[in-house]
């Protein structure tokens, strides 16, 4: 994969905006990856990896000094068109590399350890 | 203004939001408080602990993604390595020593917590500046007048407007009353403080209102609509934060006033919390009355110098201006300008008492960390020969010292962390006991500066214990060469003891205080209050609005058929009121003017009463008769003084009976009928020359050609039951008569006595906390001191007892031991309590800061303690067997 391809975590991170319409903010997204992955997820590294997603131009961000559902300041982050290419690309490598291993998957588990 | 549970702790708040970038940095802590609310519900602990996670998650989040792998990987592998094993070494240590591990982290925490605590209230009332923009150029704009004594007086209406028209020292400048009203129309009657404000007064602040507009020319003016603004909380807590409320109208002493504007969140005046504010235009009038609170904005280049030059200037303007003035008085009076901070009037004298009670537990804090230099160095000691072993197999003297800076910062961090926790929960406690007068009560709690307050301390700490053992680590090479075995035990004991001695004379000091606190205490609560049985008077606030009766001759019945309804309730034997209750600081001033006496006039309170006043609050009637209805209908020109008064004068109560006094020489001389029993009127520590009572409307009174008491302090003498029973009852009598008319400030006379001893009682309390914790500390680094040494000396020890030396030589040669730690302490202790219990002198009473009967018992105690910490050691070292002792050697 190329130098600028998705770490896992970017991957998440990204389709947990995608899930909630392509615009969201750190707090849905927490509790969106710790929803799906039944892991415990850190806020600085959602809010750390936002910022450089957006540093990289896969996201736009735009910060609301007071945002009318919560009166606070909040920032939202909109998913942009490279991520949504990045996306497709990742899919479709991983979906390369797993073509048919599903065989080989389960052999693995039946045949234990080697 | 109570902060939700709901919300993170603000310390960790403020720690996290150091570790993000600023300009994101109120995005995120929304957002984690977002979170924090999630994970609340699932319990508190678990919500702090997690919060308390993402302080260090986002420094170390964005080193890591800033790194490159290599250099992640080199440092990863360092940590663990080198620091991570010697902190393993330190855990383990540690470990082995559980009991000793305790006992130091509950002697730091312990430490930290009590001084921490106190930081937090010193922080928010004497370091944090006045929530107010450039604070540092508001200024109090008083008046002194040495001739009549006054230490500080406020402004007159003429005054006041001289100053005011010039205004050249001001940028802006502001007068303020505080007041009181009853809120109807809008919910439940109710009765709120409230403040007076010139137009001016809230610009000199630099304060606008958050929603509607400021007060304006014409608001105020006699006759014009009645206008107010609310207080933040006052609108959130009545108005439920309505943002249409601007323009909405409701009853203010019975008058139908607008709201026209709410103030932000945050702003008050300086020692008064108002609920509303009214406009105010002065009334230059035919009297002078002090009442007028003026705040000013000094203008660029003006100090406080210069006003003060700039006022005294104007003065005598008012002289020239107005007949209520004269010249003549203000000579007499020497009355001049008295510019001041503004601070100085908020904080008042809370600022010695602070400061006294942090010097208190910061001699706690340095016993703590004395006690726990000498459990690390007696373990340092038992670990010579590990450190020589250490030093053996290549350990270099760097690392030896690292390690030791480690385990001594290990202990000061727990320490501090669980002393930041102490510190969390005792707030709330303090605040608890502490005095109604404590300023700025509602901005104390932990914030960012009080963090790094409790930082330093634990680096102060971790310096402190680490270099203990760090001596040792020098003589580890020595150790070795004499093959394991310890040196030197003379130096090494003369470090322990000169601990011990420290922390018996820093114990000493703070048993003094406390000592001298409670005598005060007790004084304070045998002095006789010249009222009677305290517990059985409830007592509290009325006030006849102008809707009730607009024509001032009758407020006079309207009191009275409030009494008479008060009269009917079972249980109530006596009813009367007062302009102001002894202890309420309601009370009037001025000087009583004697017809027929040579001595000096004195100043004193006066006061209108109705009813059975006297009666009901137990202060005896010494000559003559009491003030009757018929004096009140007729306008008899009668009065009562009470006995210090006429005994001042005339040299006794009797003597007093149909003489004359007045306040005033404009006004007539009126006849003493009768002479009541002395009060203390303003505090029990003080010696009060007495006042005088009148009946609550005169004619030409003070300058004034009449003068009624709208609001008077009822008291209500209830025999046989408690008197918060019958309130409920006694409020609907009231009711009876008027169901408009709110109670304010229900209290009984004790709940009065009791507050007015608040300030010593805190002081006491947390005097006494300190030095308790200071004597078991001191006991406990006593017998530590004293078991080691019996432990290291057993071989003397046995060698004395094979020699022939029986029990008692051998516990003799301990407690002597124990003795001279005590005496030197005790010796040190008094030199350091000579110079520090002066601070004392300020809130002590009937007692000496050098009282010796404290002192005497201060020390017996302390050397009590002393022994009895070196009994047990005593015991142990009587019982060591000669025979096992030297045969082991």
């Amino acid at each position: 994969m190329s130098r600028d391809s998705l770490g896992e975590f970017e991957h998440m991170v990204l389709l947990a905006i995608l899930r909630q319409g392509g615009t969201s903010y750190s707090v849905p997204i927490v509790v969106e990856l710790e929803g799906r992955t039944g892991r415990s997820v850190a806020p600085a590294a959602v809010y750390i990896a936002l910022r450089r997603l957006e540093k990289r131009g896969l996201l736009t961000s735009r910060l609301e000094d007071n945002d009318p559902e919560s009166g606070r300041p909040r920032r939202y982050f909109i998913l942009q068109d490279p991520a949504l290419e990045k996306l497709r690309e990742a899919r479709q490598a991983f979906a390369n590399l797993w073509d048919g291993m599903d065989a080989a998957l389960e052999a693995g588990r039946a045949g234990g350890r080697s | 203004m109570g902060r939700s549970s709901l919300e993170p702790p603000r310390i960790l708040r403020a720690l996290t939001g150091l570790g993000v970038p600023r300009d994101d940095r109120e995005a995120v802590l929304a957002d984690l408080d977002d979170l924090y609310r999630r994970i609340r519900p699932r319990g508190r602990l678990r919500a702090w602990l997690w919060y308390a996670r993402q302080v260090a998650s986002f420094p170390l989040t964005r080193a890591r993604s800033g790194m490159s792998d290599g250099a992640r990987h080199s440092i990863l592998r360092a940590l663990s390595t080198d620091v991570a094993q010697d902190t393993r070494y330190a855990i383990r240590g540690f470990r082995n020593t559980p009991g000793l591990a305790a006992v130091a982290l509950l002697t730091l925490a312990i430490g930290i917590g009590a001084t921490v605590a106190i930081f937090t209230i010193v922080n928010a009332v004497l370091l944090q500046p006045l929530p107010f923009e450039r604070p540092d150029r508001l200024v109090a704009v008083d008046l002194l007048a040495p001739g009549i004594a006054a230490t500080s007086l406020r402004q007159t209406a003429h005054t006041y407007v001289v100053i005011a028209e010039a205004e050249s020292s001001f940028e802006a400048l502001g007068a303020w009353v505080p007041s009181s009203a009853a809120v109807t129309g809008a919910g439940t009657p109710e009765r709120v403080s409230t403040a007076w404000l010139t137009e001016d007064m809230l610009r000199a602040f630099r304060v606008a209102p958050v929603l509607g507009r400021t007060f304006g020319p014409g608001d105020g003016e006699p006759g014009g609509p009645r206008v107010a603004l609310l207080d933040h909380g006052f609108w959130a807590s009545r108005f439920g934060s309505d943002p249409g409320v601007v323009g909405r109208t409701f009853h203010v002493d019975g008058e139908t006033t607008t709201i026209v504007g709410v103030l932000p969140g945050g702003f008050a005046l300086p020692g008064h919390d108002a609920s509303m504010y009214l406009p105010m235009v002065l009334q230059v009038g035919p009297t002078i009355s002090f009442d007028y609170r003026a705040v000013g904005r000094l203008a660029d280049g003006a100090t406080i110098v210069t006003a003060n030059a700039d006022i005294d200037r104007l003065l005598p303007r008012a002289a020239d201006r107005f007949d209520a003035i004269s010249r003549d008085d203000m000579e007499r009076v020497g009355l001049r300008s008295h510019v001041h901070p503004l601070r100085d009037v908020v904080v008042g004298d809370s600022g010695t008492i602070l400061w006294v009670l942090l010097g208190a537990v910061g001699l706690v804090l340095l016993i703590a960390i004395a006690n726990v230099a000498n459990l690390l160095l007696v373990r340092a000691e038992d670990r010579d020969h590990e450190l020589a072993v250490r030093a053996a197999l290549g350990a270099t003297r760097l690392r030896l010292v690292r390690q030791s800076i480690l385990e001594s910062g290990l202990l000061s961090v727990l320490g501090g962390v669980l002393g930041l926790a102490l510190a969390y929960a005792g707030v709330p406690l303090l605040l608890r006991v502490a005095p109604d007068t404590l300023p700025r009560a509602a901005e104390i709690h932990i914030d960012l500066t009080v963090g790094l307050f409790a930082l330093a301390l634990m680096m102060a700490a971790t310096v402190a214990f680490g270099l203990v053992p760090l001596r040792r680590i020098g003589r580890a090479g020595a150790a070795i060469a004499s093959g394991g075995r310890s040196t030197t035990p003379k130096g090494r004991a003369r470090g322990r003891n000169v601990l011990v001695v420290a922390e018996v004379s820093l114990a000493l000091v703070l048993l003094i205080g406390a000592g001298l606190m409670v005598r005060t205490l007790v004084a304070l609560r045998s002095v006789d209050p010249g009222f009677a049985h305290p517990g059985e008077v409830l007592t509290f606030r009325l006030t006849i609005p102008r809707s009730a009766t607009s024509s001032p001759e009758r407020i006079p019945d309207a009191h009275g058929r409030i009494l008479e309804a008060l009269a009917t309730v079972p249980g109530v034997t006596a009813v009367g009121a007062a302009s102001g209750l002894p202890l309420e600081r309601r009370s009037n001033r001025n000087t009583i003017l004697a017809r027929d006496s040579d001595e000096e006039p004195v100043s004193g309170f006066y006061k209108g009463v109705v009813g059975d006043y006297f009666t009901a609050m137990g202060i005896p009637l010494v000559a003559g008769r009491t003030l009757t209805w018929d004096d009140l209908r007729e306008r008899r020109p009668v009065g009562l003084v009470s006995e210090g008064v006429a005994r001042r004068y005339w040299g006794s109560a009797a003597a007093a009976l149909g003489r004359h006094i007045r306040h005033d020489s404009r006004d007539p001389w009126r006849e003493i009928v009768g002479v009541v029993g002395d009060v203390h009127d303003v505090a029990l520590d003080r010696d009060e020359p007495g006042g005088a009572y009148w009946p609550i409307y005169l004619e030409e009174f003070v300058g004034f050609p009449w003068m009624v008491r709208r609001s008077l302090s009822y008291a209500v003498h209830i025999e046989g039951t408690d008197p918060l029973v019958v309130l409920p009852a006694i409020r609907q009598a009231v009711w009876s008569v008027d169901p408009s008319l709110p109670l304010a400030d229900v209290q009984t006379m004790e709940d009065r006595l009791h507050r007015s001893t608040s300030r010593t009682a805190f002081v006491l309390t947390l005097l006494g906390v300190a030095g308790a914790i200071a004597l078991v500390l001191g006991a406990i680094g006593t017998y530590g001191v004293l078991a080691h040494a019996v432990t290291s000396r057993r071989r003397e020890i046995g060698v004395r007892m094979a020699l022939g030396a029986g029990t008692r030589q051998v516990r003799w040669l301990v407690m002597r031991y124990a003795g001279g730690l005590a005496v030197a302490g005790v010796v040190v202790g008094l030199g350091a309590a000579l110079g520090l219990t002066r601070f004392l002198a300020s809130v002590v009473f009937a007692v000496r800061v050098h009282d010796p009967a404290t002192h005497a018992t201060a020390i017996a105690v302390l050397l009590g303690a002393a022994l009895l910490a070196g009994w047990l050691p005593a015991v142990r070292a009587s019982r060591v067997d000669p025979n096992t002792t030297l045969r082991s050697d």
